[in-house]
């Protein structure tokens, strides 16, 4: 073949024709787009090289962001269970009378069942890898499902979370604001260092909103709502923590 | 050059000699490889140039508008301590008799909470960058994840910041018209001092209480974020 081309190019070149010069020109461009071919690839390895780095980078940040996420969701699962077991002793006590009611210290008692909060995990690495449009660097397709099933899941958290919240606040909270004193409640909330004294308003008599229908099934609502959430958070840890294993690498752990 | 290289081509090929030819031929296209890498490495070189400038930019803009957040938050808190302890003042006339409320000058001592802090950050920089998808011309990794998770954090704080508002203008305001003249209008005839025996009043003041607590608590920690983030940035940025 060079042989063949260099004969032509050898009797083009002595007959030293223009137009026959054309095709030696031609073999020439041949040559260069051989190099320019050689070179692409050369780039596209040290891309392709790049990218690998870049996610197993990614893979090392969703590791740790998950690792982290799912030890402030064990937190607050258990910050709700604890809240809850109060809610429950609450319940068990309806329909008693004061004498009863008066053995425990109720005050602390429904401050603690009243304890529930938001959470708000940190997502920053997968906003980021969609909003870039960088998810393809994430080659398992399990994991990337496993992701949007993530922010699919606090979705429907969120969303029955405000339906808690509307439970406590509008329901729960306005009839014990009619009923109880939140000055003797305070001491025993997360913000017992605004605690001051006792009010004078409030005789601690609570046989009255112990036997109230209403004040049950409030109580219900809250039982029900907390374990609703529990049932959210706990799906939730199942899967960050199967998002933890699959982001596993050699030295990351 | 042009002709010197033809020269040595022609010289090449009338000698006949394949092995040099193919040499001559290698040599062109590792030469061609060569330049085309070089000129990759230029275009490289140059657009990450102007990213860096780009970079250097954007950083400024967040920069002053996390400073400007850090005031507002700075003006936040001063306005919700003074509520939180005009509230706590009036938790010293809840705990008094009648008989001893009627000693005290009530007209001196405020009994209504007027105005509350809400905080609107600036944040046109940073909105702009999220939703362009450009966060990527930021190099800092902890910056990049900071600056993401900045919405959410500030998300959190308006919530609690809304259900505090709306403490105040749904219910404590609804509850104390019985008790106060706005207008000072004396041909009513109130009574000031029975507010402090009313109990739903004095749990909703300690709902209140509590949330300006926790609300500052939330701007404190939004500020010692926009440090760290400024922090970063400051190391981001050349001098």
């Amino acid at each position: 073949m060079i042989k063949f081309f260099r004969k032509i190019r050898q009797r083009l070149l002595t007959e030293n024709k223009l137009s026959k010069y054309l095709l030696y020109a031609i073999g020439e461009i041949v040559l260069v787009v051989i190099g320019i071919l050689i070179a692409l690839q050369v780039n596209n390895w040290n891309e392709k090289r790049k990218l690998q780095n870049e996610s197993k980078d990614i893979l090392g940040s969703i590791h740790s962001e998950f690792k982290n996420n799912r030890n402030i969701l064990k937190e607050r699962i258990d910050y709700l269970e604890e809240a809850n077991s109060s809610a429950r002793f609450v319940l068990s006590l309806t329909n008693k009378k004061e004498a009863e009611l008066q053995k425990f210290n109720l005050d602390s008692i429904i401050s603690q069942s009243l304890k529930y909060g938001n959470y708000n995990p940190a997502n920053s690495t997968i906003q980021e890898l969609i909003s870039s449009g960088k998810l393809n660097l994430i080659k398992s397709e399990e994991l990337k499902e496993d992701l949007f099933n993530w922010l699919q899941l606090l979705e429907d958290t969120d969303e029955d979370f405000k339906n808690q919240d509307l439970q406590a606040i509008t329901m729960l909270e306005v009839y014990l604001t009619e009923n109880i004193s939140f000055q003797n409640t305070i001491k025993y909330s997360d913000f017992s260092h605004l605690a001051e004294g006792e009010s004078k308003l409030f005789d601690k008599k609570y046989e009255a909103i112990f036997n109230d229908l209403k004040f049950e099934n409030l109580y219900h609502g809250k039982y029900f709502w907390n374990a609703v959430m529990l049932e959210h958070y706990k799906e939730l840890d199942s899967l960050a923590s199967k998002i933890i294993i699959q982001t596993k690498q050699k030295g990351n752990d | 050059m042009i002709k010197f290289f033809r020269k040595i081509r022609q010289n090449l090929l009338s000698e006949g000699k394949t092995g040099k030819y193919l040499k001559y031929a290698i040599g062109e296209i590792i030469l061609v490889v060569i330049g085309i890498l070089i000129a990759v490495s230029i275009n490289n070189w140059n657009e990450a140039r102007k990213d860096k400038n780009t970079e250097q930019k954007v950083l400024k803009t967040l920069r002053s508008d996390f400073k400007s957040n850090i005031t507002q938050l700075q003006d936040n808190i001063d306005e919700t301590e003074i509520m939180v302890s005009d509230i706590s003042q009036l938790f010293k006339l809840f705990r008094m008799t009648q008989s001893e409320l009627s000693l005290i000058p009530i007209d001196s001592i405020k009994t209504d909470i007027k105005g509350y802090a809400t905080f609107n950050p600036s944040d046109g920089a940073l909105t702009s960058l999220l939703l362009s998808g450009e966060l990527n011309i930021i190099n800092n990794d902890s910056l990049k994840n900071k600056l993401t998770n900045w919405p959410n954090l500030v998300n959190d704080a308006k919530e609690d910041e809304n259900l505090l508002v709306e403490n105040i203008t749904k219910d404590l305001w609804k509850q104390q018209l019985g008790y106060q003249s706005y207008i000072k209008n004396p041909k009513f005839k109130l009574n000031r001092l029975a507010m402090f025996d009313d109990l739903i009043l004095q749990n909703t003041f300690y709902d209140i209480f509590r949330g300006a607590d926790y609300q500052i608590y939330l701007y404190k920690e939004l500020q010692k974020e926009i440090e760290e983030i400024l922090n970063l940035i400051d190391e981001e940025i050349r001098l």
